[in-house]
C-alpha cells in the first residue's frame, strides 16, 4: 500500500492508533522515507535507528493529527525533523567536549553505490558549500533539491512559512549556482 | 554540477529496520533503552563539568590581550589600509563579499555587491558583519581591523575572524589570528601572553583541572585550527596551575616549541626551555630542550651564546641526533 493509494492508505491510518498490523505497515511502507529525511536534517549513522524510532512512535500515538492522508509524507518530514532537532539541541552542548560533528558527510555516506564519479564530485562540492550555510537553510535545500519533497511539503516539515522556505532556500541556491560558475570555468 | 539530484541508498538496511520495528512493537524495551540512562547521566555530568570549568574561567571569552568589545550583528569595523594591499572581507554566512584592492598612498578601490566604490588613498572602508561574523584575509600588505577603540593589525597571509556575540550575551568578540605561513611578520607579533611564572620556592599550587595529555590535546587541536595563540594561552593556563611534575615539563617543552615555531617567539620560547631543565624532567625532555635552547638562542641572534649552549650540549649529549643538524639552526 503507498501513499497515493488514497483509500486504503485511510482506512490504514485510521487503524494505526490501535492496530499493530496497521503501524507495521506505515512503518515498513515510509521507513526509508523517515530514515533519508533523517539523514538530510543531519544526523549521524549512530542516532539514526533512535530518530526513526522515535519518529515513528510518535506518529502512531498522535496519528489524530494528521489533517488528511495527503499530507502524510510531510507530516512523517515534520515528526522526524522535530526528532532531529530536539538531538541536535542535545548534541550542541556535547559539542563543547567532542568539537564539531561533520554533517555533510552523512549525504556522501547515502549515496548508490552505482553514482558516476561526477555525481559524486558534485555532491562533495556542493556539501562543502552546505556546510556553510545554516542549518535551517541546509535541511530546506537538501529536502527540496535533493529529496524531492515540495515547497509546500518543506515548509510543513521544517515549521517555516513558505516565504521563509523560499528566502533561504534562494540563498543556498545563489552559493550553489556560483559554485557551479567557478566549477565551470 | 549534475543537473539531477544525486540517488541515494535505503538509510536503513533490512537488519536496522527490523531492529526499530522490534523496539517498535515492544515499547516495554524502548522505555529501557540504554541511551536514555546514558543521556540523563552524561547530562548531569556535563552540567556539572561546565559549571566546574565555567567557575575555572576556562570558558571565559578568549583574551589575548586585544579583544574586541561585544558586538551584536550589523555592528561595524573600520577596516584601513596600512601598507599597499590586496585585501579580502566576506561575511562568514556567504552573503557578502568585498575585495579591496590599491595602494595606500594613492587610490583605493573596493569591489561590493553594489559595484565599485572607489577612494583617495589612506582610505577606511566601513564594514557591517553579519550574524555569522566577518572575515578579513589580507593577500598582500597589511591592515589594521578597527572596533571602538581597539584594532588589530593583520599581515599577508593572515586573517582576523570577528564573531558577533550570541544573544544572551555571554561571548564576546573573538578575533582569531592565524599566523602567516611564511616569512616572519616585519611588524612584531602580538606581545605573548604573561607568563605565569611558577613559583621556584616551590609551594605547590592546587591540582590543575585538567591533565598534561588533556590540555596537549587541546593545544594540538588550536595548532591544527590555526590557533597558535588559543594553544599558547591554554598551556600557560595550565602550567601557571599545575605542580611542577614530570608531565610539567613535558608541557613546558611543547609550549617552548610553539613559541619557538608557531608564535616566532624565542625570548619567550627560551624562558620555557630553562624552565624544563630546572625541573626533574624526563632525560628526553631535557635534551630535547637543551638542544631548542639552542636553537632559540640562534633565532634571537646571540651567536655566541648559541655557540656555547652547543658546546655544552655536544657535552652533555654526546650521541644525540640534534647535533648533525643544530649547526643548521634548527633539527625538525
Amino acid at each position: 500500500m503507498r501513499a497515493d493509494d488514497a483509500t486504503p492508505l485511510k482506512v490504514l491510518l485510521a487503524s494505526v492508533g490501535t492496530e499493530r498490523w496497521a503501524q507495521e505497515k506505515l512503518y515498513r511502507d515510509w521507513v526509508d522515507w523517515v530514515g533519508q529525511v533523517a539523514r538530510s536534517a543531519g544526523v549521524t549513522s549512530s542516532e539514526l535507528e533512535d530518530v526513526v524510532h522515535d519518529a515513528f512512535m510518535t506518529a502512531f500515538t498522535s496519528i489524530s493529527a494528521l489533517e488528511s492522508p495527503t499530507a502524510l509524507r510531510a507530516w512523517l518530514a515534520r515528526l522526524t525533523v522535530r526528532q532531529v532537532a530536539r538531538r541536535r539541541r542535545w548534541r550542541t552542548w556535547l559539542t563543547l567536549f567532542t568539537g564539531p560533528q561533520d554533517e555533510t558527510r552523512a549525504w556522501e555516506e547515502l549515496l548508490d553505490p552505482t553514482t558516476s564519479v561526477e555525481v559524486m564530485a558534485d555532491v562533495r562540492r556542493v556539501s562543502v558549500v552546505l556546510a556553510r550555510q545554516k542549518h535551517d537553510a541546509r535541511m530546506i535545500w537538501v529536502l527540496h533539491r535533493w529529496q524531492g519533497l515540495s515547497l509546500e511539503e518543506t515548509s510543513v516539515a521544517v515549521g517555516l512559512s513558505l516565504a521563509t522556505v523560499k528566502r533561504r532556500l534562494s540563498l543556498v541556491d545563489a552559493a550553489v549556482s556560483k559554485l557551479k560558475g567557478e566549477v565551470e570555468r | 554540477m549534475s543537473p539531477t539530484p544525486p540517488r541515494f541508498v535505503p538509510a536503513l538496511d533490512a537488519k536496522a529496520i527490523d531492529r526499530v520495528w522490534s523496539r517498535l512493537a515492544n515499547p516495554s524495551r524502548a522505555a529501557a533503552r540504554p541511551w536514555l540512562w546514558v543521556s540523563l547521566v552524561a547530562a548531569v555530568c556535563s552540567a556539572l563539568a561546565v559549571g566546574v570549568v565555567a567557575a575555572r574561567g576556562l570558558v571565559a571569552p578568549f583574551t589575548d590581550g586585544s579583544v574586541f568589545e561585544p558586538m551584536t550583528a550589523g555592528s561595524e569595523v573600520t577596516v584601513v589600509a596600512s601598507t599597499a594591499t590586496h585585501v579580502v572581507a566576506r561575511q562568514v554566512d556567504g552573503s557578502t563579499r568585498y575585495r579591496l584592492a590599491g595602494d595606500v598612498a594613492r587610490q583605493w578601490s573596493i569591489e561590493t555587491p553594489h559595484g565599485m566604490l572607489e577612494s583617495q588613498g589612506g582610505a577606511a572602508f566601513t564594514l557591517k558583519v553579519s550574524s555569522e561574523g566577518l572575515e578579513v584575509e589580507v593577500e598582500t600588505g597589511s591592515v589594521l581591523v578597527h572596533r571602538g577603540t581597539v584594532s588589530r593589525t593583520a599581515l599577508a597571509g593572515e586573517s582576523i575572524r570577528l564573531e558577533p556575540v550570541r544573544p544572551d550575551g555571554q561571548e564576546a568578540i573573538r578575533p582569531a589570528l592565524s599566523p602567516a605561513p611564511s616569512p616572519p611578520p616585519v611588524e612584531q607579533p602580538p606581545a605573548p601572553a604573561p607568563l605565569v611564572a611558577p613559583s621556584r620556592a616551590g609551594s605547590p599550587r592546587p591540582p590543575a583541572p585538567m591533565t598534561a595529555s588533556e590540555i596537549l590535546v587541546q593545544a594540538e587541536a588550536a595548532l591544527a585550527a590555526h590557533q597558535p595563540d588559543v594553544a599558547s594561552l591554554r598551556l600557560t593556563r595550565w602550567l601557571g596551575a599545575a605542580p611542577r611534575t614530570n608531565e610539567w615539563a613535558v608541557v613546558a617543552l611543547r609550549l617552548g616549541t610553539i613559541e619557538l615555531e608557531h608564535r616566532r617567539s624565542p625570548r619567550v620560547a627560551l624562558e620555557w626551555f630553562d624552565e624544563v631543565q630546572t625541573v626533574g624532567a624526563p632525560p628526553s625532555a631535557i635534551e630535547d630542550a637543551a638542544a631548542l635552547r639552542v636553537v632559540a638562542l640562534q633565532a634571537l641572534g646571540r651567536p655566541e651564546e648559541a655557540e656555547q649552549a652547543l658546546t655544552v650540549f655536544g657535552a652533555q649529549f654526546p650521541e644525540s641526533a640534534w647535533l648533525p643538524t643544530l649547526g643548521q639552526g634548527s633539527k625538525r
